[in-house]
């Protein structure tokens, strides 16, 4: 084959498949490069997607993009021993945010098929281990496979949460535990009509159930449990440092989040059809690789564009958007003939000016204030306990509310440590 | 739910006699925390008379275990093409 092209992207997931339609719409001659057997192969979404995966869709793809359903009802929830506390948000019909669950396999196909037809050329099965350097800049990668050296003046590094290539070609160094979640995930196979009726549901409806608390055991971390069509995703998010502090289990907590009153009776009568396990890198603003080098471009998970706040995961959106704005800039240092390290920070300037960089400066401090394990540990009990009085027929005359919170505060938490918590919930809002 | 109940649902590939990582046996003998036991959502690693024994087929390539270990004791890369985990519903 050819072994020179305008661009290479590595990695067939939302961010590569996004740069690769892009660029191959605009003329480019672009080769995508996947490890797995097909795109979609290696990755694992929780899988909400905020916003629809492009502007530019044509009335017939508007219809026949794989999503599962639409998301029109947000449940939070904090739970605590069997106890739980919810609020829930609907969305009114026709002004029903674009929010969709999807299942990553026939999504990330999708996509990559999509940057076929525009052009791109995809090899699956080819897995990426160096980059190939020339006069201090990158000029190609090697591939694993014979005569597998292909080159172009502009690499996009798409490879996910783990990109070994990052860290190789220094963008990033090692992460530690601190920085990283654990998912597990499993998709739990139920019919149309059963989901729609225990969700309380018509036609393409979704709903979206966050809890954190009991979900997880207390460790700092979130649960979730999505509709598809016709099917369920349930999982957990743990903070990696964790678990390894409590020498627990993920599997063994995904067990007991699966009894818990709340969501027991949802997915009751299901069928397992898979099980997955993936990383989520949970960095912060600060604490994100660098997004370019000479020649080099990161998107997605593999430049640390994730916002975890226990509640929310975002990582499909920002990866469709910075795939986009990575090849953006592509195009525009062709169109220069330009490719200095000036004309790749310039995919930072894009960056800043999208909701991206802004997005994850805004929740920065959140989720600083979402590593306080007291959050998942404590007041999920002192709400539910609030509740719980509230509510509960004693005989005895009830106390005022605020005495109800104060008493309960009292009894699950020190208040020299309910007063850190208020200042460090002032920096959360 | 059995661990094997859930990896039955999982496609492979195994790349026999070819495992993507290896661990040092040297460094995991003189570790004390053994991380890596708890931290992989399949129990690839596992304790026999005190030593740790990796047993990769199950690997879903997550890379929990290389980030977990404290002592750089988990040589951790790609399977080679095709190889590996193959998920149908991601």
């Amino acid at each position: 084959m050819n072994h020179r092209f305008d661009a290479i992207v590595v990695g067939a997931g939302p961010a590569g498949s996004a740069a690769a339609y892009l660029l191959a719409r605009k003329g480019a001659h672009v080769l995508c490069l996947e490890r797995g057997e097909y795109p979609g192969a290696k990755n694992v979404s929780g899988g909400i997607l905020y916003g629809e995966p492009f502007h530019d869709l044509a009335e017939n793809e508007k219809e026949e993009w794989p999503r599962e359903r639409r998301i029109v009802k947000h449940v939070l929830a904090m739970a605590a021993g069997s106890d739980s506390t919810r609020i829930t948000y609907q969305g009114t019909g026709g002004e029903a945010p674009m929010v969709f669950s999807v299942l990553r396999t026939g999504f990330d196909r999708w996509l990559s098929t999509r940057a076929q037809r525009a052009g791109a050329r995809i090899l699956t099965e080819a897995p990426v281990d160096e980059v190939i350097w020339e006069n201090g800049r990158a000029a190609g990668v090697k591939v694993r496979r014979p005569d597998g050296d292909v080159f172009a003046p502009c690499i996009i590094l798409a490879d996910g949460a783990n990109s070994l290539l990052a860290k190789k070609v220094g963008l990033r160094t090692e992460y530690k535990a601190g920085q990283m979640s654990l998912a597990v995930k499993e998709v739990i196979k139920l019919s149309k009509e059963t989901i729609d009726a225990r969700f309380g549901l018509n036609a393409e409806e979704g709903a979206a159930i966050s809890i954190i608390g009991e979900a997880t055991s207390g460790l700092e971390g979130g649960a979730f449990l999505y509709t598809n069509r016709e099917s369920l995703s349930l999982g957990l998010v743990c903070h990696m440092d964790a678990l390894i502090r409590e020498k627990s289990r993920i599997r063994t907590l995904l067990d007991r989040f699966k009894q818990i009153p709340l969501i027991s009776p949802l997915i009751q009568g299901g069928v397992l059809k898979e099980y997955s396990a993936h990383l989520i890198p949970t960095l912060g603003f600060r604490e994100r690789p660098k997004p370019f080098a000479q020649g080099i471009l990161a998107a997605g998970d593999a430049a640390g564009f994730i916002v975890n706040t226990g509640f929310q995961v975002r990582g499909m959106d920002f990866a469709l958007a910075s795939g986009a704005a990575a090849a953006e800039t592509v195009l525009d240092a062709h169109r220069k003939g330009d490719f200095s390290l000036k004309a790749m920070a310039a995919y930072e300037e894009r960056l800043k000016d999208s909701y991206i960089l802004k997005d994850l400066k805004t929740f920065r401090s959140m989720e600083t204030g979402m590593k306080n394990q007291a959050l998942y540990a404590v007041y999920p009990k002192v709400i539910g306990g609030v509740f719980a009085d509230l509510y509960q027929g004693t005989g005895e005359p009830k106390k005022r509310l605020w005495r109800l919170l104060w008493e309960q505060l009292r009894s699950h938490r020190k208040l020299l440590d309910v007063l850190k918590d208020l200042f460090s919930l002032r920096r959360f809002l | 739910m059995n661990l094997n109940e859930r990896l039955y649902r999982i496609r492979y590939r195994i790349n026999s006699g070819n495992p993507h990582l290896l661990i040092d046996e040297g460094i995991c003998e003189k570790c004390v925390e053994k991380d890596c036991l708890n931290i992989c959502p399949v129990d690839n690693f596992i304790l026999e008379e005190s030593h740790v024994i990796l047993k990769w087929e199950d690997c879903v390539e997550c890379g929990a275990c290389r980030i977990a270990c404290p002592h750089g004791s988990i040589r951790w890369n790609y399977p080679d093409g095709a190889y590996g985990v193959s998920y149908r519903y991601g």
